[in-house]
């Protein structure tokens, strides 16, 4: 039954159809939410009889609370549970919240809840709530984490799994909901083109009394403001402060037009890094009105405010860019730490990602020392003033001028060959949709680029069931020895996994028959039990042989890892069911491992000398199945 | 292409001896959260 039969049953005919109840749930952090609001935007706009209750944690519900389009926000008061004087209190004070959640208003059930937490804790809550449908981690009866969803079993795999990929969160929370909308729903009636972000996405009130605010409002208005936001969640992805203060001294020497405002809440470190960077500046005499340090405590309606009213946010890997995407504040990324920007970077068109170019190996090491880490030290500030002044002239130059020529002229050439700059852009839906980061110098890609491209493309077949020519952004110049030589190893390993996974669905089925033909899974011959005994083992056999395949090349990794996260969310209770779900997982996967070797052919092929490819040659040998 | 296993269910209140598991388990992970970022404020 879909939720649209659910919706009008039972009800008399003439009465109007009721909404579709959604309830999201995001208890992650200010920039998880103001993602999920992203994500949500576009849902809403496209369903807009969807009637959307939003849980989020209480520090961050401002955000939500600010936008109309939310039916109802739910805060959840952590202190509140943890400040009891007894577990019990606890317990008790934590049921009495639930409680209104359990379903809605009418005291029906929910139809769908969707989790975009991806952690422990919301897994609790959504398994405590009933829904027709849910979408994101919750748990079985028996407590354990479960999710049922493809695009989840993907969150779970690969984007905490650490495998490189190129879909944005946003994208992949829009097309994971809108999936599930249209599946349940049917199509929407309109085809939804216009903008999700924008000034007007938060409703934001002012009541005067914001010390930050009010000095924002006696900034000097001739001047157009940047907004440089030093603090971020993880010290690695904070760039050191004296370091921002050299870009803004290069930034107030060249452009006497433009003001800096410094801004952070006052959280972790903001307020001694604010310190370091005051120190730090160069300040012509008399320019002292240029320079606006907003760090300290501030309301949310103040601070995007401010951020709404900058021309850009320069920013590590902050709440902030986030802010500044929604609001439509452009945007340059200041990428340091473990590379995250391809999947939480910056949303929309025109904003900048730069990063150093060599791979940092502290980050690959996991190490919190900030003196190892090359992401951090070999990031210039002329590199990332000179990012920014080409970026922040694309109305004069219109891109025609090369960011190489740029770099050039500032007399910084060789900060170059030291770093990677990135656009953002919002691909055409008939392109493959979603936000594409596109590298502004070009330079061959290693296997962590490659991998990410055919991760990405894997989702899209998995979960869209529609994907763009393969290698469609893949180009011949992007080619290095090094990478080919990993891709023609890879296509060894791809040989022996298919292998693999060929076998173990065949052996699932088999289990599955077997079982299928038993009168008790209790009760049975001896025989019985000894031969379905002979088939588990086999099966588990197969499934070590796949894990001990990651290790090799990240795809591997990918595989294996997916594997794994398929037989943990089997649904079916009994043998027979298990075998059923296990054979098809395993099938879907020797179907992905098809696609990997269209990529390998096509990655391979494009290495041939040019004069061996007709230009009407087709771009794939051949194509993966649609 | 994997289809979204998404099938509406009729939905079901957990029984009282799973919504106590269940409402244990959340309050024990909200304690830990909590434990993990405060020790990660010291840290700085």
């Amino acid at each position: 039954m879909s939720f649209a039969s659910a919706a009008s049953a039972g009800g008399n005919a003439h009465k109007r159809k009721r909404k579709t109840r959604l309830l999201v749930i995001q208890l992650g952090r200010l920039g998880d939410t103001l993602q999920s609001l992203m994500a949500l935007r576009a849902a809403k706009q496209l369903y807009p009889d969807l009637e959307i209750t939003f849980v989020v944690r209480e520090r961050f519900a401002d955000a939500a609370l600010r936008v109309r389009w939310l039916d109802k926000v739910v805060s959840l008061p952590t202190s509140e549970f943890l400040s009891a004087g007894s577990s019990e209190e606890s317990l008790a004070r934590l049921a009495q919240w639930v409680s209104p959640l359990i379903g809605t208003g009418d005291g029906q059930p929910w139809d769908i809840i969707v989790n975009w937490t991806y952690s422990e804790s919301s897994s609790w809550l959504t398994a405590l709530l009933p829904a027709r449908a849910k979408l994101g981690y919750t748990r079985r009866s028996d407590t354990t984490l479960f999710t049922s969803d493809g695009w989840s079993h993907y969150l779970q795999a690969i984007v905490q799994g650490q495998i490189d990929q190129n879909i944005h969160l946003t994208d992949i929370l829009s097309t994971q909901l809108l999936t599930a909308l249209q599946i349940h729903l049917g199509d929407p009636a309109d085809a939804g083109d216009s903008a999700v972000t924008g000034k007007s996405f938060f409703e934001l009130g002012y009541d005067g009394s914001s010390p930050k605010r009010n000095e924002w409002l006696k900034r000097d208005s001739s001047r157009r403001w940047i907004g440089i936001h030093l603090g971020s969640a993880r010290d690695l992805q904070s760039w050191d402060a004296e370091r921002w203060a050299a870009v803004a001294s290069h930034v107030l020497r060249r452009h006497p037009d433009i003001g800096i405002a410094l801004l952070g809440g006052g959280g972790r470190n903001e307020d001694a890094l604010a310190q370091r960077f005051m120190k730090a500046l160069e300040i012509a005499p008399g320019a002292a009105k240029s320079v606006l340090c907003l760090v300290g405590n501030t309301d949310f309606d103040s601070w995007a405010s401010i951020v709404s009213e900058c021309q850009w946010i320069l920013s590590g890997d902050s709440a902030a860019i986030h802010l500044a995407s929604v609001l439509g504040t452009r945007v340059l990324d200041v990428s340091t730490g473990p590379p995250r920007f391809a999947e939480a970077g910056p949303y929309g068109n025109g904003h900048y990602v730069i990063s150093t170019a060599e791979p940092c190996s502290a980050c690959a090491e996991n190490t919190d020392n900030r003196a190892a880490h090359t992401c951090l030290s070999n990031l210039s500030p002329e590199a990332v003033y000179a990012a920014w002044s080409y970026a922040s002239g694309e109305w004069v130059h219109r891109r025609k001028i090369s960011l190489e020529g740029h770099f050039t002229n500032l007399g910084w050439k060789d900060e170059i060959p030291k770093i990677s700059v990135y656009r953002s852009r919002i691909r055409a839906t008939d392109d493959g949709g979603g936000v594409v980061y596109e590298p502004l110098i070009q330079r061959p890609i290693g296997t962590r680029e490659w991998t990410s491209l055919v991760v990405g493309y894997l989702a899209r077949a998995w979960y869209c069931g529609w994907t763009p020519e393969v290698g469609h952004e893949l180009k011949r110049p992007m080619l290095s020895p090094g990478l080919l030589k990993s891709v023609r190893e890879l296509e060894d390993s791809v040989g022996v996994l298919e292998k693999i996974l060929r076998e173990a669905s065949r052996t699932a089925r088999e289990l599955a028959d077997k079982s299928s033909r038993l009168k008790s899974e209790k009760l049975m011959p001896i025989a019985e039990r000894q031969g379905l005994a002979a088939i588990s083992a086999r099966l588990a056999e197969l499934d070590a042989l796949i894990e001990r395949m990651g290790p090799g090349h990240p795809l591997m990794k990918a595989f294996a890892q997916m594997s794994k996260v398929l037989m943990h969310n089997l649904e079916g209770e009994h043998l027979t069911e298990l075998g059923r779900e296990s054979a098809e997982s395993y099938r879907r996967l020797e179907q992905g491992t098809d696609i990997l070797k269209d990529w390998i052919r096509f990655t391979l092929g494009l290495a041939k000398p040019m004069a061996l490819v007709p230009a009407s040659a087709p771009r794939s040998p051949e194509r993966s199945p649609s | 292409m994997i289809p979204e296993r998404m099938d509406p269910v009729e939905p079901q209140v957990a029984s009282p001896e799973v919504a106590k598991k269940l409402l244990e388990g959340f309050l024990k992970a909200i304690r830990d959260e909590q434990a993990l970022a405060d020790a990660d404020a010291e840290a700085v």
